[in-house]
């Protein structure tokens, strides 16, 4: 006889699951999520190795702690917080310190916590299997994606090109994985590194590289033939590159070009060379001569509206065009006064020489040098008028220029870091040699928060970047290697 | 390794098409509303996709997943400690039940003890055979066999105690 309690938990089972739909658009935000959680365990994972390699041979015992974090319930993940984040580590580890997941055979999970899932060793070692920075690392460009969270290019040794990243606004550091790319040779290698959060990032200058999971593992946009990537910046899901018609080779790879194009693509597809369309407005612009070259630089939206932000361009004869961040027509916004044109681009970095241009807090910030002299320009209105501000000391010749908080701005030269605390009325030498600064200056400059901020000197032999947390009252090189 | 990327995702959106609707559907009969069945069909997705490449069985691991947000979303909205109450009381039943209303029978799910909870949902709700669930859980066959007998004994003994 049929038990009837039976019958009605049978029903109940047997019951067709009525099915539930996605909303569309659901993978792709499913997959975007799941891309920077990746991330952000590779760099928690990267950040762990760190400690492990500077204790695991007087403390074992931190060693198995950090190892039985590769086993997790599946339901029951523990994210890196969000202040941390990305950049997934790249060189092998010593064999003695390889913290791999514990496979559920030898430390059988508890039936009611640890449900098994058997992972395959590749699913973790490419984050896990080390963090060491490559040798004699020479950094040749630097990007921070929070107050913490950063990497920086450049090449190394044995690998060549080689990342390292940095949770701690370089206070620390650990190897990422890498492009296979190279030095900047004529139309190969990368010297220029962005990303845009903790996943996606782009190593350029004047090859493509793209990653999406922080640095793990890294695709080459196929460029059209003769295209070189001169500049890129990214915003708000979008990355724009400068594309460029040259012929110059070794490190100069962005001399010789007859036209310039700006390109942009959504970051979650900038790997595949079909995702990126040319900018109307922006489009075969004449360089005018061999020596020319083009300043890309953004202004983030506001934070309600992030898409609200602007492309500005400025174009190798001088015009300033600007438009919206996703890919609408770039219009002329006015025109740079003489003496400010881009002009040569500096070796190995496809950086202008002569104009340097910048956005901060709603003014634009035009550094011209090709009079010989540096001569700062703020624009408050889109870049209509350039009124020029008093006469810039000259220590050496700019390289680069940033601009923080609400007056700060900072001038990198071959000679150091000139500073000005009150929008370029003012001017103070902040680093040279004479003050234990490197003997040849830097080679680039930025701020990431009004109080942080970040220079590489020229000479990369010496393998350190510079470091301000005070909004540049002070600086201090931090060594680019593992602790 | 770009052509691995793109079969990788064409694999993901695969799975993603071929279950999505289907898992929250299943999670839909676990919880109250479809924006809860959406938010964790979502999330397992998201946690499937952060560990793809390395999985043997995504599929499993997906259930899997959505089964212990199933008992967190339990255990926030106070289900479980409600259920056990109903479990040892013998609360009155509603002489209108049918089957359809998942509440009841869910209500005395959510208060099986956890060890016979995963079992159960993963054999009889999720579809998997006891091999797969004893792989899934890490415990031998028996002990998943017996784990689901004295599950439907404690469910049976629950409706019939509600029935009276």
């Amino acid at each position: 006889m049929t038990d009837p309690n039976d019958d009605e938990l049978d029903r109940w089972l047997n019951e067709d699951v009525q099915l539930l739909p996605p909303a569309p658009g659901t993978f792709e935000r499913v997959r975007s999520r799941a891309r920077h959680r990746k991330a952000r365990q590779a760099l928690a994972s990267a950040a762990a190795l760190a400690v492990v390699i500077v204790g695991g041979v007087s403390a074992p015992a931190i060693i198995s702690s950090l190892t039985s974090q590769g086993g997790q319930e599946p339901g029951q993940e523990t994210l890196a917080d969000g202040s941390t984040g990305t950049i997934a580590p790249s060189v092998s580890p010593p064999s003695t310190l390889s913290p791999q997941p514990q496979p559920s055979t030898t430390h059988p999970p508890s039936p009611a916590s640890s449900p098994t899932v058997k992972l395959s060793p590749s699913a973790l070692s490419p984050h896990r299997a080390g963090a060491a920075v490559a040798g004699s690392f020479q950094p040749t460009s630097i990007t921070f994606v929070s107050s913490r969270l950063g990497a920086v290019i450049g090449q190394g040794q044995p690998a060549g090109t080689s990342l390292a990243g940095t949770d701690d606004y370089g206070r620390s550091w650990f190897g990422v994985s890498a492009p296979a790319a190279g030095a900047p040779d004529g139309a190969n290698g990368v010297s220029q590194l962005r990303f845009l959060n903790e996943a996606e990032g782009f190593a350029f200058g004047p090859a493509l590289w793209v990653t999406e999971d922080g640095g793990a593992s890294w695709v080459q946009v196929g460029l059209p033939s003769g295209v070189r990537v001169t500049d890129l910046e990214t915003v708000d899901g979008q990355v724009l590159a400068v594309w460029g018609r040259c012929q110059g080779g070794g490190t100069d790879f962005a001399v010789d070009c007859n036209r310039f194009t700006l390109e942009t693509a959504a970051a979650a597809s900038a790997g595949q060379r079909s995702a990126w369309r040319p900018v109307p407005g922006a489009i075969a612009l004449h360089a005018g001569s061999s020596s020319a070259s083009a300043v890309l630089t953004l202004s983030a939206g506001a934070t309600t509206d992030p898409s609200s932000g602007t492309v500005y361009l400025l174009a190798p004869d001088g015009r300033l065009l600007a438009g919206g961040l996703t890919g609408q027509r770039l219009a002329v916004a006015g025109r740079v006064p003489a003496g400010c044109l881009p002009g040569p681009p500096q070796h190995g970095t496809g950086t202008p020489s002569l104009a340097q241009l910048t956005y901060q807090s709603g003014s634009l910030y035009l550094l011209c040098s090709g009079s010989g002299q540096m001569v700062l320009r703020v624009s408050t209105d889109g870049g209509q008028s350039w009124p020029q501000q008093p006469a810039v000391p000259q220590h050496g010749t700019a390289t680069s220029l940033a601009a923080g908080g609400s007056s700060l701005v900072i001038i990198a030269t071959t000679e150091g870091l000139v500073e000005s605390t009150d929008n370029g009325q003012t001017w103070r030498l902040a680093v040279s040699q004479g003050r234990g600064g490197p003997g040849t200056g830097f080679s680039y400059v930025g701020m990431t928060t009004p109080s942080q901020g970040v220079a590489l000197p020229a000479d990369t032999s010496r393998h350190e970047v510079w470091i301000t947390r005070d909004g540049g009252q002070s600086w201090r090189p931090s060594a680019v290697r593992s602790r | 390794m770009a052509r691995l990327r793109l079969a990788d995702r064409a694999a993901a959106e695969e799975l993603f098409n071929a279950s999505y609707p289907r898992l929250a559907g299943w999670v839909r009969r676990l919880v109250d509303d479809d924006e809860t069945a959406h938010e964790i069909a979502s999330e397992a997705f998201t946690r499937l996709l952060a560990r793809w490449s390395g999985l043997e069985s995504p599929h499993s691991y997906l259930y899997m997943i959505a089964t212990n947000l199933v008992r967190d979303h339990w255990r926030k909205t106070g289900r479980e400690r409600k259920a056990i109450a109903t479990m040892t009381a013998g609360a009155p039943r509603d002489p209108s039940y049918h089957p359809a209303q998942d509440v009841d029978v869910r209500t005395l799910i959510e208060g099986l003890p956890e060890r016979l909870r995963s079992p159960f949902l993963l054999h009889y709700y999720g579809g998997f055979g006891v091999r797969e669930v004893a792989a899934m859980l890490g415990k031998p066959e028996g002990t998943i066999k017996a784990d689901l007998y004295h599950a439907r004994a404690k469910l049976k003994s629950a409706i019939g105690s509600a029935g009276d």
